[in-house]
């Protein structure tokens, strides 16, 4: 395998397996989210609120996944 | 707003999903049927003679109209490589100032905005009491879109909407229509092809020697310029320079194999030498692609959030970061804290920066795989994903600052207050 060869796949590979864990964060994050309006729709408003923070706190993750894999992309790494 | 959108969007779904299910399952008991209920059959595109044709054979012309068009465009338009750029392009200088392609689109997007303010606000600004009563038109509009906003906001901290929905709003109505214009034809895919050596001049390098003989004719070359085509052109003028630079002699015309061949493979060899890749620069740029802006912003975000607390709590702010006496799981929660404090600042930036430069790296492969037509989907996932990305970096910054101006102990009265 050639330099830039292994580099392409390291960067697929870190932003690939970084987007997994967050993904299934954010599945659970807004089901609960979802259950939780449908059962008590007066508190929508606090309750989407926090799933944003939650949301955004969760996506970090992936988000450094992609700075790592933009960093070995451009060679920084 | 949001929440009623959805629900009669949701509404919407579940009728046609009924809809069709119930067409569907007496299709399959007999298909030419009579079919009773004409207004299930006009949705589902059946004739309205009565006599009921194969939905599945209705769906299929289109879908295959659709598919020899584009094989026809594929074939017949010039298609080369995409090419994509992370980093914002100098478009033009002022004096040892570099103004890049993501700056004039801002600039753009600057002046739309101060435009419709001022025209959207001209009769309340001359003291028309009519105005003020009973707002009409434009005035209407961006009133309707403020407010509602500013509801959004009041739900997220009603203690501190009022002092910082001026950040707040100023960060979503300039990340919106940064968004969006993205998705206007022509941006990010009019521009200048360059070379390679002619950018070494530029940044003022000294040229690779032997470059010199191509570095005129590429000169020549810079062009107003589509995506493809003229990018195209300028590869074939790149290479035949680098050729006769380097002494290979290249064939006038291309009819033959032989010819292509041999043209073929002394442009492979140039190409892995990194001699003839042009780059591509486009007139502008949506700023939320550019890293510069993008972080910007979340530097803004940041530092109003960390102002925020150290006014409203003084320096017992840094009490949520550095934990002395509750033990050493409390003193590392702290310190868990301080750093996603500062990650955030990361988080921001590349949120939205990947969410809307990923997004116009899809349309462009989208339009490279299947001309014209199948970036066309991805316009309204775009415009969806352009409105929740400001949305979110607005309201993430509005929630940001109010946990930041509630001490440690008291989490717990966020509940009360709504």
């Amino acid at each position: 395998m050639t330099d830039t060869g292994a580099r392409l796949l390291a960067a697929a590979l870190a932003i690939g397996l970084a987007a997994i864990g967050p993904g299934i964060g954010v599945g659970l994050l807004v089901a609960g989210a979802l259950q939780a309006i449908a059962r008590n729709p007066e508190t929508e408003g606090s309750i989407r609120t926090n799933m944003f923070v939650g949301i955004a706190l969760t996506e970090g993750l992936a988000i450094f996944g992609l700075v790592i894999s933009l960093l070995i992309g451009f060679g920084v790494l | 707003m949001l929440t009623s959108l959805t629900r009669a969007y949701a509404s919407f779904i579940l009728e046609n999903v009924q809809k069709s299910t119930k067409s569907h399952s007496r299709l399959k008991i007999s298909l030419p049927t009579v079919v009773h209920d004409r207004q299930n059959a006009a949705w589902l595109g059946y004739k309205r003679g009565g006599i009921a044709l194969s939905t599945k054979r209705n769906i299929w012309i289109p879908v295959g109209i659709v598919l020899v068009v584009g094989i026809l465009l594929r074939i017949f338009l010039p298609v080369g490589k995409p090419l994509v750029s992370v980093r914002a392009e100098e478009v033009f200088h002022i004096g040892s100032y570099n103004v890049t392609n993501s700056l004039l689109l801002t600039w753009v997007v600057m002046i739309l905005l101060v435009v419709l303010s001022l025209a959207a606000t001209a009769k309340l600004r001359s003291g028309n009491d009519e105005a003020l009563k009973h707002p009409k038109g434009l005035q209407n509009a961006l009133e309707y879109g403020v407010e509602v906003l500013y509801n959004t906001m009041q739900g997220v901290s009603p203690k501190y909407v009022a002092r910082f929905f001026v950040v707040v709003a100023t960060i979503f109505f300039l990340v919106l229509p940064s968004n969006w214009f993205g998705l206007v034809p022509g941006v990010g895919s009019l521009g200048v092809c360059f070379a390679e050596s002619e950018l070494e001049v530029m940044h003022g390098h000294t040229p690779v020697a032997g470059a010199g003989p191509s570095e005129k004719v590429i000169g020549a070359q810079k062009v107003w310029s589509d995506y493809t085509n003229k990018c195209a052109g300028t590869a074939d003028t790149l290479v035949r320079a680098e050729a006769s630079a380097q002494g290979i002699v290249l064939p006038a015309t291309l009819e033959t194999p032989e010819q292509i061949a041999q043209y073929k493979a002394v442009s492979a060899e140039l190409d892995h030498a990194g001699k003839i890749t042009p780059l591509f620069h486009p007139f502008l740029r949506p700023g939320s692609a550019d890293l510069n802006m993008t972080l910007a912003l979340a530097l803004i975000s940041f530092v109003v959030t960390e102002f925020w607390g150290f006014r409203k709590q003084g320096f017992g702010y840094l009490g949520k970061f550095f934990i002395f006496n509750q033990g050493p799981i409390q003193f590392f929660v702290g310190i868990i804290e301080l750093v996603s404090e500062f990650a955030r600042i990361i988080s921001f930036t590349f949120r939205l920066f990947g969410n809307i430069f990923a997004g116009e790296v899809v349309l462009l492969v989208m339009a490279f795989l299947f001309p014209a037509l199948l970036s066309l989907p991805f316009y309204g996932l775009e415009l969806f994903v352009g409105l929740v990305q400001a949305f979110v970096f607005a309201m993430l910054t509005m929630a940001f600052i109010d946990m930041a101006a509630e001490s440690h102990g008291d989490h717990g009265h966020e509940e009360h207050a709504h």
